[in-house]
């Protein structure tokens, strides 16, 4: 089902648009920022991990250098007026075809199926009231199209493209997930749990390597654990999900020997975070893996690319992406109990930037 | 949407543009983003062009090359004439009308 001739073309030239800001300006203002003499002491100075304010002031005085460059503020415009136009381009798309998208949108199954665990009293946790991520009119819940908005819309023509916050140019999003999950040291998990499954995407994949296993995802919005659920019947592959805050889930002591999390922790201010690893702690068994996947954190890039993900925070209404790139997941997964704790990128560019551990 | 799941939407508030702006001034963002939009809108029409070029062409109706190679006949050539005038002055004149009364209305298109 697709959207109009109009809807189509003006999301790809979003694609085309973020394409060019991601490749030759950001090439270019690379390239200014190498030129500049504070260059090689930045470089160094991010080198190392360093406390909080340490870590503000560095990217205060990054910035400043990174900003000189024309390249760069044009790169920043554009990829500020995509990240606006997808959804202008994409929900206007849809309303003109409303009565065709509406026809097939998910709607919840009827109460008490097994397979959704809808909680209307859930209280939503207050760093997450209000925010209308990634620049969503109406926050994750509050367009009920959103299925079509995303699949029909910026998905195939934008998203896929890459270019956007650490996906590079040319990133194949769907293999990058499959890549994720090959981080399990185990070939034989039985029950997996993603704290933040969103459309149960990365589940879905799950499947591919552990046929055999249960698939159980929680988040906090109803309409995408809705659209999960039509993902899963349209797929065929099985699910159970639960609309739960990750830091307090359904999910028993020592029930579930596999987590993993896509693409969750940068949306969480960092006491949240910790918050969520105790809890899966808890809920795996002994011998269990956790596989995170997310941003790099800033002591793991360059003061150049750093930069263009704290910006992320102020203008692609991602409150707690700066804080999730001090954070460091690797040391509180030990703090909290688990061993073998690894972290390491999948691709040069630092994305997927992967933590992964076990519980003894 | 359900009513229950309407729940975390009810104090969504709409994300600002920071105050700072991305090029030097903010009427030179406007500026930037107002031909950023006239590229998009320019694109989707030559996008629309294409295809229907294309599916008049397979439809029989249009032989390849026919646009290329088609001569306007003077009805035709003097209203693109006139009409592209009038966008032009209409255009470029934007900044440098010096009335606007309703006599100077009357005769724009």
């Amino acid at each position: 089902m697709n959207v109009d001739q109009r809807a189509r073309a003006g999301l790809q030239f979003l694609g085309s648009l973020q394409v060019f800001s991601s490749t030759e300006l950001q090439q270019q203002a690379e390239e200014d920022f190498a030129e500049s003499d504070e260059a090689p002491g930045l470089t160094q100075e991010f080198q190392t991990d360093a406390d909080r304010d340490a870590w503000l002031e560095r990217l205060a005085q990054a910035r400043e250098v990174v900003e000189r460059s024309p390249a760069f503020r044009f790169n920043r415009l554009y990829q500020r007026y995509v990240a606006e136009e997808n959804w202008v381009r994409a929900i206007t798309g849809v309303e003109r075809r409303r009565e065709m998208f509406a026809k097939v949108a998910p709607t919840p199954p009827p109460k008490g199926d097994p397979r959704l665990h809808l909680n209307p009293d859930l209280e939503m946790p207050e760093y997450y009231q209000g925010v209308e991520w990634h620049l969503q009119p109406g926050g994750l819940d509050g367009y009920d199209l959103s299925a079509a908005m995303a699949f029909s819309g910026f998905i195939p023509y934008v998203f896929a493209r890459g270019g956007f916050a650490a996906v590079a140019v040319g990133d194949n999003l769907l293999q990058q997930r499959r890549d994720v999950i090959q981080q399990f040291r185990s070939d034989s998990l039985k029950r997996i749990y993603d704290p933040g499954c969103g459309g149960s995407g990365t589940l879905g994949l799950c499947r591919e390597r552990f046929p055999e296993a249960e698939l159980i995802g929680g988040d906090l919005s109803a309409q995408v654990l809705i659209n999960g659920l039509k993902f899963s019947d349209k797929t065929g592959i099985p699910v159970e999900l639960w609309q739960e805050d990750a830091r307090h889930t359904a999910q028993a002591d020592g029930s579930v020997d596999g987590v993993i999390s896509y693409a969750l922790h940068h949306e969480l201010p960092p006491e949240v975070s910790f918050d969520v690893l105790k809890e899966m702690f808890r809920i795996l068994e002994p011998g269990g893996e956790m596989v995170i996947s997310d941003p790099p954190p800033f002591r793991a890039v360059g003061p150049f690319q750093a930069v263009m993900l704290d910006w992320e925070t102020e203008n692609r209404s991602e409150p707690y992406f700066t804080e999730a790139g001090i954070f460091n997941l690797a040391q509180a997964m030990s703090e909290i109990g688990f061993v073998d704790v690894e972290e390491y990128p999948l691709q040069e560019t630092c994305y997927p930037w992967v933590t992964r551990g076990r519980k003894p | 949407m359900t009513e229950d799941s309407t729940k975390s939407s009810e104090t969504s508030q709409h994300a600002q543009r920071p105050d700072k702006p991305y090029l030097s001034t903010p009427e030179l963002d406007a500026l930037a983003l107002s031909q950023t939009e006239l590229l998009s809108e320019l694109w989707i029409l030559r996008d629309r062009v294409t295809v229907l070029e294309h599916l008049l062409t397979e439809a029989g109706v249009l032989k390849p090359d026919a646009v290329d190679n088609f001569e306007l006949p003077t009805d035709l050539a003097e209203r693109l004439d006139r009409e592209r005038d009038q966008l032009v002055a209409r255009i470029v004149g934007a900044g440098h009308r010096k009335k606007l009364d309703l006599d100077t209305l009357k005769e724009q298109p």
